[in-house]
């Protein structure tokens, strides 16, 4: 299980070095993957066109996605009595390490590590303010994660639902329009939270 | 007589070592040849006049495969995939409202008929992505002087073609922007020389994620002013709303410069990332046309009319 884990939550790292080495592929491995573009929608034999905006983008999603994996394991347990807690730290973790990625591209890459200008950006745009928020409460979760500190900070980890709906707020606003697809994401985050509320 | 146009203030860190520039030479006799072969016979036979600049331009793959077309949904990609059947012909367009001579025009007659030139142009987006496009085209004026102008034109409105069976996203009831696509311009801006109608990019004939057969480029505007798949043209007396200030009037505004000063409400305006480069570079005032055009802006706050 924890194998399954790492490859799963390292997919995302794999498949930014396939899209970033596109144009270094031998000829065999691009036909390998043409013939996987065929059957299912990815692409996988083009570099990025905006490339800092899809690393953005694709570890934002990946870090979303394992946090909604990481709140379905306690309900899982009292829905279905299937017992993954034990694996929730892992998973828990590797939604923060993408997380981190996410946050370090926009610290590091989009404002040159310019403290004056990420205090900037955060006070003048909620939208900045709402995804800085929600890394900074999985950055406390993390640093508390282990054994022994984890028991002493139990209570801040009931953060996480504040840090849920300021991802949901940020996930929204980082679209100029609002489709479908974007509700039916907050959907699935809200209802993660609202199954642990409900049956705790 | 030769018209040589260049546009481009030529900032030091632009100008191109002797070593890239022999490289690039060589790939522009390619684009050249690739443009001779290419799908574009009415252009290969009526030719069009080269433009010379130092900006690097973005690839002929780049900017055929990262385009926003709602028409087609909010994604980058979905335009090139969806793209490829409109159809572009026959296609006419209409010039009206308060002009001299409202008319229709077919677009092949139009194209024979005006000479085209290149235009290599900066093209900044709204959302902070920018690149460097080869347009071919006409100037704007030209067409409008043609219409003939009133004491009532005053501003000039664009129309995207309206059709739900080519147009996925026109017929979503949810999610997606209102349609027909709209945008405007200020008489001063549309008779502006920069302010060209493209109909095609690296010599060929503009592909349909692209805008075509006709679309507006406006460079010192922020990417959605440039309307695609023009129809209609209507020269009014009074400002129309456009699209995306429609939806959001706060975020999109009408006039829409490309000002690094001005942040968007979600993100910073002040730099940019150039399609294919990872590091971010400044954006400079009107997207480097300021001493063209900034003159028409002289006694405005460009902080209220963003």
């Amino acid at each position: 299980m924890r194998i399954l884990i790492w490859i799963g939550a390292l997919l995302p790292i794999l498949y930014a070095a396939i899209r970033f080495s596109a144009d270094l592929h031998p000829a065999w491995l691009s036909d390998i993957f043409l013939f996987i573009e065929g059957y299912i929608r990815v692409v996988l034999t083009k570099t990025p066109n905006d490339p800092l905006k899809f690393l953005s983008d694709l570890c934002g999603n990946s870090a979303l996605w394992l946090l909604a994996l990481t709140l379905l394991l306690s309900p899982l347990r009292s829905y279905l009595k299937i017992n993954l807690l034990p694996y929730r730290r892992l998973l828990g973790l590797f939604a923060f390490f993408h997380a981190f990625i996410h946050a370090m591209l926009f610290i590091a890459i989009d404002q040159q590590f310019s403290v004056t200008g990420v205090i900037h950006e955060v006070t003048t745009k909620p939208f900045i303010a709402f995804g800085m928020g929600a890394f900074l409460i999985l950055l406390i979760m993390a640093l508390t994660s282990s054994r022994k500190l984890f028991s002493k900070f139990k209570g801040w980890h009931k953060l996480i639902y504040i840090a849920v709906v300021l991802i949901a707020v940020h996930y929204l606003m980082s679209h100029k329009t609002v489709t479908l697809t974007h509700i039916a994401v907050v959907g699935t985050l809200f209802s993660l939270l609202a199954l642990r509320l409900l049956k705790r | 007589m030769l018209r040589r146009t260049n546009y481009d203030e030529i900032p030091s860190s632009e100008i191109t070592s002797e070593s890239i520039y022999r490289e690039r030479r060589e790939l522009m006799k390619l684009g050249a040849a690739a443009a001779l072969l290419g799908t574009s016979p009415l252009m290969a036979a009526l030719g069009y006049e080269k433009a010379k600049s130092t900006l690097e331009l973005t690839s002929y793959d780049q900017i055929t495969t990262y385009n926003n077309f709602y028409e087609y949904g909010t994604d980058k990609e979905s335009p090139a995939k969806l793209a490829k059947n409109l159809k572009t012909r026959p296609w006419t367009l209409h010039i009206g409202g308060e002009v001299q001579k409202a008319q229709t025009l077919d677009i092949d007659t139009l194209i024979k008929k005006i000479p085209l030139e290149e235009r290599i142009y900066r093209f900044r987006c709204v959302e902070g992505w920018a690149m460097v496009v080869p347009w071919v085209g006409f100037s704007l004026s030209s067409l409008l002087k043609q219409a003939g102008l009133t004491s009532k034109s005053k501003y000039v409105d664009f129309e995207t073609l309206f059709d739900p069976v080519q147009f996925p996203a026109q017929r979503q009831t949810f999610g997606s922007i209102p349609f027909p696509y709209r945008e405007g311009l200020r008489i001063d801006e549309a008779m502006h020389p920069l302010t060209i109608l493209a109909v095609g990019l690296y010599g060929k004939e503009l592909l349909p994620q692209n805008g075509a057969p006709i679309r507006l480029v406006v460079p010192w505007k922020y990417g959605f002013k440039s309307i695609k798949s023009i129809v209609k043209i209507t020269l009014s007396e009074h400002q129309t709303r456009s699209t995306w200030n429609q939806i959001g009037p706060n975020e999109y505004g009408f006039y829409a410069n490309v000002n690094p000063a001005v942040d968007h409400p979600r993100w910073s305006q002040a730099r940019e990332r150039v399609l294919g480069k990872f590091f971010k570079q400044d954006t400079l005032a009107f997207n480097g046309y300021g001493a063209n055009v900034a003159h028409l802006y002289k006694n405005m706050d460009l902080r209220k009319f963003y």
